[in-house]
């Protein structure tokens, strides 16, 4: 249970993590 | 190729987005109705996540073999965009089947890690890949491009290896084929659906990145202007 538990958050979290990492660099392009 | 990103690409983001937001509703709510499987019990779900991954991790790397080849053969800088895009996602999806893989072991196999073929050889998919954004970050010249493309092509060679691993090296621990059946097979069929709609969404998105990129660095009189419809915004 807490294995898979632990498999479904740690993917949200990669993925929140990569977009606002990408939110970012999409920001800094447009203000170049 | 023009710099501007064209007025259709927004609206097409904003639906794919919708389609991937709503299959993965749709995807979560059949993970959590579908049956536990008798020997492992709820640790099993975590195939719908791995699998789906690892076949998204398959196409991204292939879009940036197809596209690498499109810009060695076009120069066409748009070609280098999309292979660059498609490899910074297949390094999450990588990263997110490195992640579930080893979870999914635990319970399996007993032990997190195990130096089998087909671990070994996606480890090394994933550390290829990972080297071919170090190495694209590092060059500034106008060899970039055509670095980054070969190397979208010779890593590929990687991706058969991975793919044959199970049955070309005996004593493989990972399953060969992921057989199931009814509502088993429904939610993994269902997860995979979602987590390609997922990437062309994504992908969608990350292009903007490039488009940025370009028109920063464009002359200024080929730059968009601001308001025009196809103007690179958030």
């Amino acid at each position: 249970m807490t294995y898979a538990v632990v498999a479904y958050v740690a993917t949200a979290v990669i993925w929140i993590v990569y977009f606002l990492w990408l939110g970012r660099r999409i920001r800094r392009a447009r203000e170049d | 190729m023009s710099v501007t990103i064209p007025a259709w690409w927004r609206p097409a983001g904003r639906a794919l987005w919708g389609a991937a937001l709503l299959l993965l509703a749709a995807s979560l709510w059949m993970i959590a109705h579908a049956p536990i499987e008798a020997q492992m019990g709820i640790v099993q779900k975590i195939v719908y996540i791995h699998v789906p991954s690892a076949t998204a991790t398959l196409l991204a790397f292939g879009i940036t073999f197809a596209a690498s080849i499109a810009y060695l053969t076009t120069k066409n800088w748009m070609w280098d965009a999309v292979a660059a895009t498609a490899c910074e996602l297949g390094l999450v999806f990588a990263t997110v089947v490195l992640v579930t893989g080893p979870l999914w072991a635990r319970s399996a196999w007993n032990t997190w890690w195990t130096w089998e073929p087909r671990l070994t050889s996606f480890l090394i998919l994933w550390i290829l890949y990972a080297g071919y954004h170090v190495v694209r970050a590092s060059l500034r010249s106008a060899s970039r491009r055509t670095v980054s493309s070969v190397l979208g092509i010779v890593f590929f060679v990687n991706l058969p290896i991975v793919w044959k691993s199970v049955e070309w090296w005996r004593g493989s621990l990972h399953p060969r084929n992921v057989t199931m059946t009814g509502e088993m097979r429904e939610t993994l069929l269902l997860s995979m659906a979602t987590w390609t709609v997922f990437l062309a969404a994504a992908f969608v998105t990350r292009l903007r990145l490039e488009w940025a990129r370009e028109a920063a660095l464009a002359p200024v009189a080929e730059r968009p202007t601001a308001g025009a419809p196809g103007r690179v915004s958030a």
